[in-house]
Parts: C-alpha cells; sequence; structure tokens
C-alpha cells in the first residue's frame, strides 16, 4: 500500500534479456499504467542503443567503426560514466572487455577484426563523437541494464508517481516505499536488509552457464566463484560494482566498493553498527 | 538511500514460492486491445501435421494441441489475435499473452503470471539450519519485497521462443481460419 492510499499498478515485460518488472503508485490508475508505459518505451530505447546483440545499435556500429562516428546521446552519457568508472576502479570494471567475451562465445562474433580487451583511454568520446584508438570492442553488458533501470524511475518520477520500483531480473530501483532486499543463493532465499531510495543488484560467476559471466567483464584470472550483492543511489552504479566486486580479493572489496560509491552486502557477515547510511 | 540491515545477526528465510499475476485474461485483452469492441475467444485445435509445420517453421515444438486464441475487433473491422501461452524456466513457470496483427506483427506481450520456487534449493537443510531460531524479529516492519528473478535469462528466452512459435502457428492455422476456411 502507497502512501498516497492507491493500489500500485505492476506490469511484467521481456525486456532486456531479462523480465523487466515495474510496480508504480500514488495516481490514479491509468495515469499510472500511461506512466509505466512509457518508462518501458525508454527501457526499450536503452535496449536498441546499446545491445551488443543488435547490429543496428550504437554497440555494433561503434564495434565496427573506422574513424569517429556520432553516438546518440544517451550511449554517450553511458559510455562517460563507463570509462570513468574503468579508471577509477583500476578496470575492475572494464567496458572494453567484448573480444575476450566473443572469444569465449558469450558475445556475437561481430565479423570484424578485434583485439581481447583493453583500457578506457583506447576510446576517445568528446560530446556525441566517439573514436576507437584500438580495435577493441566495447560492451556496456553490467552498466546500460542497470542505467535503462535509472532512465525508467526518472520518467516514473517526470510522470508524477511517488512510489515506484523497477527490477530488470534482480537489478532493481525503488523510491517511496521501503523494499526489502532478497539474495537468491544456491541454498535458498533469504531477506539482507530494508532499501528506501536506492538501487541493488546481484551478479553471480562461475557457477553455471546463465550466470553473469562477472570474471570475463572485469578480466580476472583465475575464474572466481561467488555471488556479489551491491547496493548504491543509482542502479547503474550497483550492477557495475557487483563486477568490481568480483574482481577485488574478498578482504578488500567491501573498502574499494564503499569507495566507489557502493555498499557490498554480504549475507554470512554480521551487518555494519550503522544502520542508516546515507552515500 | 538509506539501507537497514533486516536484523542484527543474520538474514532469515522468505517463502520458497512465490507467485505474481499481473493480469486476468479479460485485464490482458484489455491492456492489448485497448480499443477493441469485442474479443471472440476462437481456440485453435491443431492437428498432428499442423503441430509439424509449426515446429519446422520456428525451430520450436508445439507442445499442445490446443492453443487459447481470440480475435479482436473493432465495431466489426477485425484488429488482430489475442493468444495466450505458458513456458517453464529453470525455476518459474510464465503465463503470458501475446497481441498479433492481422499481418502478422508482434503488437505486444504482456506477462499475466509470474511464478517462482525454490523447492529444490531449501531442501539444502544444512544450509537453512544456520538462519532457524532467527526467523522473525518483533517490532521490524518489512516493506514491501523484491523478486531477484534468477535464471530469468534462460526463461526470457523461453518466452522469445514461445512467441516465434505463436507466430508461426498464426502462419499455420490463423490465416486460414480468417477467411474462413480452417483445415482439419
Amino acid at each position: 500500500m502507497s502512501p498516497s492510499g492507491t493500489h500500485p499498478i505492476q506490469r511484467m515485460r521481456p525486456a532486456l534479456g531479462t523480465f523487466v518488472e515495474i510496480s508504480a503508485a500514488g495516481r490514479p490508475p491509468d495515469q499510472l499504467i500511461a506512466a509505466i508505459d512509457r518508462a518501458f518505451a525508454d527501457i526499450a530505447r536503452v535496449e536498441q542503443l546499446m545491445s551488443f546483440h543488435r547490429p543496428e545499435s550504437d554497440i555494433g556500429r561503434i564495434n565496427r567503426s573506422h574513424g569517429a562516428i556520432e553516438i546518440h546521446p544517451w550511449t554517450a552519457r553511458v559510455l562517460r560514466l563507463a570509462l570513468r568508472l574503468a579508471q577509477t576502479s583500476a578496470h575492475g570494471f572494464n567496458p572494453t572487455v567484448g573480444g575476450e567475451l566473443v572469444a569465449r562465445g558469450r558475445l556475437p562474433d561481430p565479423a570484424t577484426a578485434f583485439i581481447a580487451s583493453g583500457y578506457a583511454d583506447d576510446i576517445r568520446l568528446e560530446g556525441t563523437r566517439l573514436q576507437r584508438l584500438r580495435p577493441v570492442l566495447i560492451t556496456l553488458d553490467g552498466i546500460a541494464k542497470g542505467w535503462a533501470v535509472d532512465r525508467a524511475i526518472a520518467r516514473l518520477k517526470a510522470c508524477g508517481v511517488s512510489d515506484a520500483v523497477v527490477n530488470a531480473g534482480g537489478d532493481w530501483r525503488c523510491f517511496g516505499t521501503p523494499r526489502v532486499i532478497r539474495l537468491d543463493s544456491n541454498a535458498g532465499c533469504i531477506a539482507l536488509g530494508q532499501l528506501t531510495n536506492g538501487a541493488c543488484a546481484t551478479s553471480a560467476a562461475g557457477r553455471n552457464a546463465q550466470d553473469f559471466p562477472a570474471q570475463l567483464i572485469a578480466g580476472s584470472e583465475p575464474v572466481r566463484y561467488g555471488q556479489w550483492t551491491v547496493i548504491a543511489r543509482y542502479a547503474w552504479l550497483a550492477d557495475a560494482l557487483t563486477k568490481v566486486a568480483a574482481a577485488t580479493a574478498n578482504d578488500e572489496a567491501p573498502e574499494v566498493i564503499r569507495q566507489l560509491g557502493g555498499q557490498l552486502l554480504d549475507p554470512t557477515a554480521p551487518p555494519p553498527p550503522i544502520l542508516l547510511d546515507d552515500i | 538511500m538509506r539501507y537497514a540491515p533486516i536484523i542484527a545477526l543474520a538474514p532469515f528465510m522468505v517463502p520458497a514460492v512465490q507467485a505474481n499475476q499481473y493480469f486476468t485474461t479479460e485485464q490482458a485483452q484489455k491492456a492489448l486491445f485497448p480499443s477493441a469492441t469485442s474479443v471472440l475467444a476462437t481456440p485453435v485445435k491443431l492437428s498432428g501435421d499442423q503441430r509439424s509445420q509449426i515446429e519446422a517453421l520456428s525451430d520450436v515444438r508445439q507442445r499442445w494441441k490446443e492453443q487459447p486464441v481470440w480475435r479482436a475487433e473493432k465495431d466489426g473491422v477485425f484488429q488482430g489475435w489475442y493468444i495466450e501461452d505458458r513456458v517453464i524456466g529453470k525455476h518459474e513457470f510464465i503465463r503470458y499473452a501475446v497481441a498479433l496483427s492481422p499481418e502478422g506483427r508482434v503488437l505486444g506481450i504482456e506477462i499475466m503470471e509470474y511464478l517462482e520456487t525454490y523447492g529444490d534449493q531449501v531442501r539444502q537443510a544444512d544450509w537453512r539450519g544456520q538462519f532457524l531460531g532467527r526467523t522473525t524479529q518483533s517490532g521490524f516492519k518489512l516493506g514491501e519485497d523484491i523478486r531477484n528473478i534468477s535464471g530469468a535469462t534462460l526463461s526470457c528466452r523461453n518466452v522469445t521462443n514461445g512467441v516465434k512459435r505463436l507466430l508461426a502457428l498464426q502462419q499455420v492455422a490463423l490465416t486460414a481460419s480468417e477467411r474462413g476456411a480452417q483445415p482439419k
């Protein structure tokens, strides 16, 4: 039940390679439905622009480009966030590992020459003009999904919704009512805490073929096994920081994630002494 | 952002089965064909031949002989097909509805029901033991639960394949019946 007393409207559609669920409250039902439709349209737009699987997307065009090309302002924005995080995380998060993922059969072959991976400075981005300085393949797996969630949240807020959750296959963000952070592990399903006006993402590596290849995004060897849940103010950041967590030694990860603006939740450890933590 | 860990000692287990219903048939029809004035049930019975044709066209097996299909019309003008279908993922059972235009274009997809189970996982009692006895916290008011959709990549692909199959079904069994010549 939302603070305003209206019943939430909930919808789920396939998008971003998973199921996206949007729940919204605080307006009359017809307005909520219209707002949810617009939020889904934004998510579909992000997918069209940033999917590695679509040759006609910005990412497809970038990965075949010779010389500078123009990209959509949204793609430029996500790339800028990705490149900056690559630098601040010492490439624990790395958007240039597309070649590595193609070589391992995790992403489709773009039928062009490429190198396995590179660094943030292989990409020159000025405004919406982008140039690859080496033939790296850019992948926004691990950040674009979270950013799509952020777009949808912004759209719902702009439509006057007072209370909402956007959940893209377990990577989610909420505002209004506090939400329970639930975690699926191989052994069952547990609740870790409660989040207000924040985002949460979980990535697993090495468990089975369906798992997200966090170890490949991080480019770290040897392959690590585990599951990382991170909360942050923005879904793109929570999403990307799970990959940094996967690439960082267990004892250092909580501090590294904290410095980058997130909080790593460990289901087996006692919670931190400060219950309310404003980031 | 504000975060509050749920209890002082350890997290607790939440129910092993979660069902979410987004739409009844009637609601989904209204969402996918908002301007339709009539939606008429025209369930399709498929012959063995037709099921083979569907599989040949879509590379997806048509497992059942009858598919629930409705015709949407606005003031007597045919608008498209409303079809309900289901797929099974790794841990979930999904019911969804697809709207197809008369030309065989996908107009919209809505998930109607999503059911997750964790039965096989929760049976591992050893792990669970460490959380037993700490299952509730008095005075702690829970907000609304967020589903963490595990295995969604797999079941999402199953929905994509399901839609592919329904597009083939339309070619094989619906186009003909639209002209009033449904093959036996």
